[in-house]
């Protein structure tokens, strides 16, 4: 699909009146893909039970999109990881990321994804932070992060997700 | 080219390796199942723990012993009172230090808030494996309550970090006690709606009845305890065997199952909920007023010795061996987690189901897969 | 019983080579080659039908691994700790997972942690860690990316 893999700046600014069209088409294609994220639901550790609050009614993450937890991550665009990675995890964490199909985010919730968390020192079996395996998009911190903050932490990538562009 | 033809009575179902992935969305974590099959059935399985295994055992043989405190409530984060208050009564039997009776009330007011809390998510997650997608809503409704009175007293809504060596931190706040008998008051009558909903369905039952059949003495020898073996006609239950703290004063009784089937198991989860919410009833009449604190020392050097601690945990037999060396910090440490045992015994109980049983019968023996690697 | 009775009911199969009352239990060190005659007799002839856990301590001051198994029993309610020393260099025993089906994890994971060898074990697997950690818990245990605690 050659419009959602970047169009070349220099055939658009051949025609008259695209660069105007083009940001129309951009707006509407990164509003439908920030309203509507689908999830893997990759909780780990404690952070897992703060990801269902969020789901819950107290804190509805449904109002902004998030409403299919998709299983597999084969059909989800949007990777939350919860928890510690440990050394024998990493390698599934990794291949995970690689069966999802582009465009692809991740979410590091908590302090044991963004650098180890209470794990960090003396510990002979944890990976300090999933970034060191996987590209990061959004940092949410806290152990657990409250609901709000993890709302908080998608409604920012919705954001980001709003700026992308499609020239090259 | 000779094709081969096709005969009706050779129709079979092949033997193939199965592995029930660390990334599931039914085995409560990370925990990987690897199974043979034949067809449908399972004829043998072996579980895989150690996917998220973080080495807490070594991290706390270079800490004090009250920053322990805070590692104990994320290894079981579903009944971080219950680790909290183990390793407590642990430390406390080291230093010979008797605590105020109004901090014990105290313990048991947050203990059996976190029991309710743990049965109340086991509820809405064995749900979700059944397919039944409703009654998360409502469980988690009354989760928030119990969180935001848990969240005014320690200050944490998922790892409280609650308790403290010697006693409690703070007395309990202005409005804990209106907020806990408010939802007390028609609690009993949400538990009957509850079992309406899910544990007397029609579906629900012809699932779980006669599933995953536990006898008592494969349970005893392997270690089971907690509601998994209650639901066999158990009646083992630490509160009452060996009772500890000052639970010898209340008034409850014991939840047992009579067959030993997935669907007992559930029963008497819900029961204990009751039985809970009638302890918590008795706590706040007989509170009586005094100090949350003992005398501790400064720097916690306990003398040399050993000593091994049990309380009765949402999940079952929770318990702590710590061998002091005189110094500061401990020496050796251990964490003996009830999932662990129960979790060892899934071979005895599940083959030649299919695999959809399989998964109800994970879901019944209430495994949180961090407290089994801890 | 009072850990009296326990300790000469004890002595009336094996002798122990020390036994202490630690805090109102009883600690029994036994040698390495009776364990399976004392956990029979504790199970069939006393009535302790609950092993709470087996795990070990690295005594690397005395030179020896200590193999500890707390026994209950859910009938008298009494308490009683074994103990076995090994050598350090060379621990071996033998398992008990067929008299207390719950020693098998257990004896996985002290094996994995600690380097003993169970011998008979029916799956002797390492059960939480990967290649690559050697006995973890042990006190001269050396590992790359270990980051110390920062003394400020």
């Amino acid at each position: 699909m050659g419009l959602m893999n970047g169009v070349d700046e220099n055939l658009i600014k051949k025609i008259p009146g695209a660069p105007i069209f083009m940001t129309s088409i951009e707006w509407v294609i990164n509003a439908s893909r920030a309203n509507s994220l689908w999830t893997v639901t990759f909780g780990l550790r404690c952070c897992a039970i703060e990801m269902m609050h969020t789901g819950a009614t107290k804190t509805d993450w449904a109002r902004f999109g998030f409403e299919v937890p998709a299983a597999s991550p084969r059909r989800s665009d949007v990777m939350v990881v919860a928890g510690t990675v440990s050394k024998k995890m990493a390698p599934i964490v990794k291949r995970l990321y690689e069966q999802m199909p582009e465009p692809k985010y991740v979410l590091a919730m908590g302090a044991c994804a963004i650098s180890g968390g209470p794990f960090l020192y003396d510990s002979y079996s944890v990976v300090y932070g999933v970034d060191k395996i996987i590209p990061v998009d959004v940092y949410i911190p806290g152990c657990p992060p409250r609901p709000e903050a993890l709302l908080d932490g998608f409604i920012k990538l919705q954001k980001k997700i709003m700026t992308q562009k499609f020239r090259k | 080219m000779t094709q081969e033809k096709f005969e009706l009575e050779k129709i079979a179902t092949d033997e193939y390796i199965l592995s029930m992935g660390p990334q599931h969305p039914s085995t409560h974590g990370v925990l990987r199942v690897i199974l043979r099959m034949d067809g449908e059935y399972v004829i043998d399985l072996q579980p895989d723990p150690g996917y998220i295994h973080s080495s807490i055992e070594k991290i706390c043989e270079r800490r004090n012993y009250d920053q322990i405190m805070p590692y104990t409530d994320r290894m079981d984060y579903l009944s971080a009172v219950n680790y909290n208050w183990v390793y407590a009564l642990a430390v406390e039997k080291l230093l010979g230090i008797k605590v105020p009776e109004r901090a014990e009330y105290i313990r048991v007011i947050l203990a059996e808030i976190n029991r309710i809390m743990s049965h109340l998510l086991w509820f809405s997650a064995f749900g979700i494996d059944m397919g039944a997608l409703t009654p998360i809503w409502y469980a988690f409704r009354e989760r928030e309550n119990l969180i935001t009175l848990i969240e005014a007293q320690t200050g944490g809504r998922l790892t409280h970090n609650a308790l403290r060596i010697g006693g409690v931190k703070n007395d309990l706040p202005k409005g804990f006690i209106e907020g806990l008998k408010k939802f007390l008051s028609n609690f009993e009558d949400y538990i009957d709606e509850y079992e309406a909903l899910l544990i007397n369905n029609v579906i629900f039952t012809a699932r779980t009845k006669g599933i995953g059949i536990l006898k008592k003495e494969i349970a005893i020898s392997y270690g089971m305890s907690g509601p998994t073996i209650r639901g066999s006609n158990v009646s083992i239950d630490l509160r009452k065997t060996s009772p500890y703290s000052i639970y010898d004063k209340f008034d409850f009784k014991v939840c047992v199952g009579q067959n030993g089937d997935t669907w007992d198991r559930c029963k008497v989860r819900m029961d204990e909920m009751r039985q809970s919410a009638n302890i918590l009833r008795q706590a706040i009449e007989g509170m009586p007023s005094g100090d949350v604190m003992a005398k501790v020392p400064r720097v916690i050097k306990p003398a040399p010795g050993e000593v091994y601690e049990k309380v009765e945990g949402p999940r079952g037999e929770t318990g702590v061996y710590i061998v002091s060396d005189g110094t500061e910090k401990p020496y050796r440490i251990k964490f003996r987690s009830p999932s662990f045992s129960n979790l060892s015994g899934l071979r005895e109980i599940c083959i030649g189901y299919k695999i959809a049983d399989l998964v109800a019968i994970m879901g019944s023996l209430d495994l949180v897969i961090p407290e089994i690697d801890r | 019983m009072n850990y009296q009775e326990i300790l000469e009911k004890i002595k009336t199969k094996v002798e122990p080579v020390y036994a202490k009352e630690d805090l109102g239990v009883l600690n029994a060190e036994i040698k390495s080659s009776d364990i399976r005659t004392v956990l029979n007799y504790l199970k069939s002839e006393m009535s302790f039908d609950w092993l709470n856990f087996i795990t070990a301590i690295d005594w690397i001051a005395n030179n020896c691994i200590e193999v500890v198994y707390q026994l209950f029993s859910n009938i008298t309610k009494d308490r009683v700790v074994i103990r076995v020393k090994l050598d350090r260099n060379k621990p071996e025993i033998e398992t008990v997972s067929d008299i207390y089906r719950t020693a098998e994890w257990h004896e996985r994971e002290t094996a994995e942690m600690f380097g003993i060898k169970f011998s008979n074990h029916p799956y002797p697997n390492k059960l939480l860690t990967i290649d690559g950690m050697d006995s973890p818990l042990r006190k001269d245990f050396k590992c790359d990316d270990m980051k110390p605690l920062p003394k400020d």
